[in-house]
């Protein structure tokens, strides 16, 4: 009963403690928060020294908001994975930080992010907000993407069946397959694992064939870097209906390289890696999945090069 | 059957069951006049207070349904009274009551009878004004019914305290705007409980319990769990009254059994055939009929045999009897659609609720989309969205009595605690049943804190009791003890009702993306990875915008908002008339997105569409973005 008795004297005092801990909390919350003000003088600095290849890492992640204001041209990563992102491509990156807002974990952030980046002077402030420039040591040459080499790609459709190979007609935005009026292929944004990514858009055409791209001229060595999943609820749904979609990356005479199988309701995003050696100037990305319905694939392929050794893209 | 009354039929400060000390009658005398006048008081107060607030409150996804719902059911009225044998026929009543089916009809005839009188008959407010005032009236009520009872278990200051505090929780204010069935069911929930408590002390209540219950049949499904919390305390009620009257504990007994004896009838009937086969079975003449009518019937007559030998004893059981007995005949006569196949309609209405579909939910950093589902959810959701400064003393309020419970049951500890008074008791099961109800891993978790609001009031009288407890400690601790307590519970009150009241108004009126101070509010819960928001109503936010600046007779991506709320946000003159609804970004000049981590790859879709991954304006709180606005370029 000496406990009752303790209670009984904490209890009002806690009650008021807590009471004046919400009181603080309400008052102080808006002097946290940057202003219009704030994120204009920051997209202004920003819009003067951005370079390209630059991106802006966001913390806390979810503050996209700086959308409205930071120009238009530069990649901004909002999504609760971004800080563990090697972001190979990206030799600077922007970090625009919020470190006053509650439970933003700006330690825990950082202890994430500042892996094999430095940075490159203290954190220049705009009100709340932070901005410091890092060069990005996990960075590497970027030697071939298959995004922006689309248009000089061959896209078909391999009918293992028949043994046919079936064209898709070039257009605007990417290709368009035969069979259905939406089977096209393009790249564009799309939601992996809660990220935007741009990737080609590589929807299997379900049964036994395969959709598949071809793209010439890669440069010999490097690393091939195959990035990507279903997009957005579709990489977690399940149901008897679903089929596992499989893709991969092989060489013209069909001599696999990267392959993967996606089972319905895994979710997520995948890397896979490969080690060039001397190297194939062709190479063939595909997708299969039994049944084509809601298995929206999207794959992201890269090469990069090897890196210099002190954080600057070599080569 | 006429009223029997041993004790007064007020509530004083320590109700008590029906073996009354002098003690308790004298504490269940008539209400002092104050006391009549708070709820009073409180309800007008409330309904004023929500009736300015509601024109700022959008239209969530379900509200729209409902008042579809209601203008349909709205036009069965008016064919009731120009042709009363069409409207009766069976394609009538589908043609009207069909339409969303999975909710009982209560509220959203009383949303319909309100928009025939107030909207449409007398011009007073716009239409979505009109629809909600029944919503109003029942929010207000739960404040009123929650001083009444809290008055009955701890006096004026808790009381005072939980009723004011109900509405100072931002997202309680939120739900009391709307014509949906969360507060609705709330109240109807605190007021059976009210009306059972009563019913220890009148019979006349007893009889109100099966109205009530079915009342709230008719509201919405968690009322099926009424039950579960009442008939526990009614027959325990019944044993203690009937102690040394064997007459009465012999009659008791033989309705129990009688109960029980039904319910194996029907439990039997059902496990020897095929659900289908059960179902068919029911009609008007079938056992299954026999079955009820001997529940009726039979139980009439043991309760009217009762009543001579106890009446007390007969007051406990009465409500059972009442609420299996009204409660199901309320719920049809109150539902059409059911008029003319009571059986398969009801059945169906069941079925979708034990099936009902599971909607992504951002939980601590994880889109939950099907069960299991974390047990803690429902007590970390409530303490991350209850103003920090009433959770605490609704976590001492409960805490409290639970360790009493658990100090009364273990067999060392009993004699050195005092027992529980059965009011306590059951706001103590109350506060906590709603709550565990959805904590079941395999119940769809979904709609914030929506789900459980039932508990609430309850939570809230446990918070005033602990409030006011802690202001007498304050009191007795106090070097000056000419401090009376009352002045210290006064300012307590304040203190702890001050930044409740901020916060809640800081929101409003986008009440599904508050956040309690525990969680840092808006921003704190989104670095947690909590829901960002649901139902849509944020559109709000951005809607004068696009009344200013989208072209004339544009297209217009509402993401997340139906087509029947786009349509109820023109007619009440909050989206200009020429706009035109578009199903997705491809036919849309202009799109706003709802912020929801589930649906993150329809904002890449208006990304792709548009050419565009910026917006050009949008709605956040504190820096939290709720709605992004983008414009084809």
């Amino acid at each position: 009963m000496r406990l009752r008795g303790l209670a009984g004297r904490l209890e009002p005092w806690i009650l008021v403690g807590v009471a004046l801990w919400a009181l603080h909390f309400h008052l102080t919350l808006p002097g946290r928060l940057a202003t219009e003000e704030d994120w204009q003088a920051l997209a202004a600095t920003l819009s003067r020294e951005v370079q390209p290849g630059d991106v802006v890492m966001l913390h806390p992640w979810w503050t996209d908001r700086a959308r409205l204001h930071l120009p238009g041209s530069v990649e901004l990563l909002g999504d609760p994975r971004a800080a563990d992102r090697d972001l190979l491509a990206s030799p600077r990156i922007w970090l625009v930080s919020q470190p006053r807002l509650p439970r933003a974990s700006t330690r825990a952030f950082l202890r994430i992010f500042e892996v094999d980046r430095l940075p490159e002077g203290p954190p220049r402030a705009f009100g709340q907000l932070e901005l410091t420039l890092y060069r990005n040591q996990r960075a590497r040459p970027l030697r071939f993407d298959a995004g922006p080499a689309l248009p000089h790609a061959r896209v078909w459709i391999d009918d293992p069946g028949t043994g046919q190979r079936v064209p898709c007609r070039r257009t605007r935005e990417g290709f368009r397959c035969p069979g259905s009026p939406t089977f096209s292929v393009f790249e564009g944004w799309h939601e992996l694992d809660f990220a935007p990514t741009r990737c080609i858009w590589l929807p299997p055409p379900g049964g036994a064939r395969r959709l598949v791209l071809e793209f010439s001229g890669l440069p010999p060595g490097g690393t091939l870097h195959l990035q990507g999943g279903l997009v957005g609820e579709h990489a977690a749904q399940r149901g008897r209906e679903l089929t596992p979609v499989h893709f991969g990356v092989e060489r013209v005479d069909g001599t696999p390289l990267l392959e993967h199988t996606l089972p319905p309701g895994t979710g997520g995003q995948v890397h896979l890696t490969h080690h060039q050696g001397s190297g194939d100037r062709t190479l063939r990305l595909w997708s299969q999945s039994d049944r084509a319905e809601r298995r929206s694939l999207c794959l992201r392929l890269r090469a990069f090069g090897n890196a210099t050794g002190d954080g600057t893209p070599g080569e | 059957m006429s009223e029997t009354v041993e004790t007064p039929p007020g509530m004083g400060a320590a109700a008590s069951p029906p073996a009354a000390s002098a003690k308790e009658a004298a504490a269940a005398a008539p209400l002092p006049v104050l006391d009549r006048w708070i709820p009073g008081g409180l309800f007008v107060a409330g309904f004023l207070i929500l009736l300015i607030l509601e024109k700022q409150v959008g239209f969530p996804r379900d509200e729209s349904v409902y008042f579809e719902a209601a203008r349909r059911y709205g036009t069965w009225f008016r064919l009731l009274f120009s042709d009363p044998a069409l409207a009766l026929t069976d394609d009538a009543l589908v043609a009207a009551w069909r339409y969303n089916a999975e909710h009982p009809p209560l509220f959203k005839a009383l949303f319909a009878l309100s928009h025939l009188i107030f909207h449409e008959l007398l011009g007073w407010v716009r239409p979505a004004t009109a629809f909600r005032l029944p919503a109003l009236a029942a929010s207000a009520l739960v404040p009123a019914l929650t001083y009444r009872l809290g008055l009955a278990l701890a006096g004026r200051g808790a009381a005072l305290f939980a009723a004011l505090s109900f509405l100072c929780v931002p997202r309680q204010l939120f739900h009391a705007v709307l014509a949906c069935f969360d507060m609705p069911i709330a109240l109807m929930w605190l007021l059976l409980i009210v009306v059972f408590w009563r019913s220890l002390h009148s019979a006349r209540a007893g009889w109100a319990c099966g109205v009530v219950f079915g009342l709230a049949l008719a509201t919405k499904h968690n009322a099926l769990f009424l039950p579960f919390v009442i008939v526990p305390f009614a027959l325990s009620s019944a044993l203690q009254a009937s102690r040394g009257v064997p007459l009465a504990r012999r009659l008791l007994l033989q309705l129990v059994s009688l109960f029980a004896l039904v319910a194996l009838l029907f439990g039997l009937t059902a496990l020897l055939q095929e659900p289908a086969r059960f179902k068919d079975g029911l009609r008007p003449i079938s056992p299954a009929s026999l079955y009820a009518l001997l529940l009726v019937a039979g139980g009439a007559v043991l309760l009217r045999r009762l009543r001579r030998a106890s009446a007390a004893t007969y007051r406990a059981a009465l409500p059972v009897w009442t609420m299996a007995t009204l409660g199901p005949l309320l719920f049809y006569v109150l539902w059409p659609y059911l008029w003319h196949q009571p059986v398969e309609r009801t059945a169906w209405f069941l079925a979708f609720h034990a099936r009902h579909e599971h909607y992504a939910w951002f939980y601590l950093g994880e889109l939950l989309r099907a069960p299991p589902f974390p047990l803690a959810y429902v007590v970390v959701k409530t303490a991350l969205t209850v103003p920090t400064s009433l959770f605490v003393p609704m976590v001492f309020g409960w805490g409290a009595l639970a360790v009493r419970i658990l100090l009364r049951v273990l067999p060392a500890t009993r004699a050195r605690v005092a027992p529980l008074r059965r009011l306590e008791l059951l706001v103590w099961v109350n506060a906590t049943v709603p709550l565990l109800i959805i904590s079941h891993p395999q119940v769809p978790h979904f709609g914030g804190v929506k789900h459980w609001l039932a508990g609430m009031p309850f939570l809230a009288i446990l918070a005033g009791v602990s409030v006011m407890r802690a202001a007498r400690a304050l009191a007795a601790s106090h070097p000056n003890r000419r401090l009376r307590s009352a002045p210290l519970a006064v300012g307590l009150s304040a203190l702890l009702l001050l930044p409740a009241l901020w916060g809640t108004l800081h929101v409003f009126p986008y009440g599904t993306a508050a956040y309690s101070e525990l969680a840092g509010g808006a921003p704190g819960a989104a670095s947690l990875g909590m829901q960002r928001q649901y139902w849509s109503s944020h559109v709000t936010g951005v809607l004068p915008w696009i009344n200013a600046h989208a072209p004339q007779g544009a297209r217009v991506w509402l993401h997340e908002v139906r087509h029947e709320s786009f349509r109820d946000y023109q007619e009440n003159g909050m989206l200009r008339p020429d706009l035109r609804p578009a199903r997705g970004p491809e036919q849309a000049r202009i799109a706003a997105y709802q912020y929801h981590q589930e649906f993150r790859f329809q904002e890449m879709d208006i990304w792709r569409t548009f050419r565009t991954t910026r917006p050009v304006t949008g709605l956040s709180i504190d820096g939290t973005p709720q709605v992004l606005v983008y414009e084809r370029e």
